[in-house]
């Protein structure tokens, strides 16, 4: 049974059904995150590093920054 | 092991010219334990990198992280959930922190059951970084 067809199958379950599916559904994903996929942090680091211009001290004092707050 | 994502840790990592970045990405290629993280957290970090030079990468974080996290994250972190269940659902780390926007309000709400490790957070002194446990039973 290809995708699609799945997905058309899934139309007419029963909200009950469905959240069984969806529960189903996430218990395969996560596994396959554990087994295959890539961490958090390697995913994560595709944005790493990729906003320039902002202050050294951005991440520790963005509550001054961000609200106003004294620098720490 | 849980860790916890806190807005430090995700604007050091963006921000290439941040004191903290070498050390954000040290974690990530780690990647010590499941991620946990807040929307309020993220709203922070959005607000951080609001600029319209910054905004899509913020956009591809975010992208990345519900491609990474489970339903519950997803789910369970709606502004409305916490407007109405706030009180029986979460408590706030330190209320007297917060002072000025609804952004810092709002990351400073971490969930009831967090528990493990806050993975950068900021030192008792100034240019100071820890590592720090979490249990908010």
């Amino acid at each position: 049974m290809s995708t699609q067809e799945i997905i058309r199958e899934l139309t007419k379950l029963d909200r009950d059904e469905l959240a069984q599916v969806d529960l189903k559904l996430h218990e395969l994903l996560e596994e396959k995150i554990r087994t295959g996929g890539r961490s958090w942090g390697e995913a994560l680091l595709e944005v790493a590093g990729t906003v320039a211009g902002l202050p050294p001290d951005y991440a520790e004092n963005h509550d001054h920054y961000l609200h106003g707050l004294p620098r720490r | 092991m849980k860790v916890f994502g806190d807005t430090v840790h995700f604007i050091a990592l963006l921000s290439t010219t941040d004191r903290w970045h070498a050390r954000a990405i040290a974690i990530n290629r780690q990647s010590p334990g499941a991620l946990v993280t807040t929307e309020w957290v993220l709203t922070e970090v959005g607000d951080a990198f609001s600029h319209p030079t910054a905004r899509q990468k913020f956009i591809r974080l975010l992208q990345l992280l519900k491609l990474k996290g489970n339903k519950r994250m997803w789910r369970s972190f709606h502004l409305q959930v916490i407007c109405s269940a706030a009180v029986r659902t979460f408590i706030p780390r330190d209320y007297k922190e917060a002072r000025n926007s609804a952004s810092q309000v709002m990351s400073l709400v971490k969930p009831r059951n967090a528990k493990g490790r806050v993975i950068l957070a900021r030192g008792p002194n100034p240019g100071s970084w820890k590592s720090e446990d979490v249990r908010l039973t």
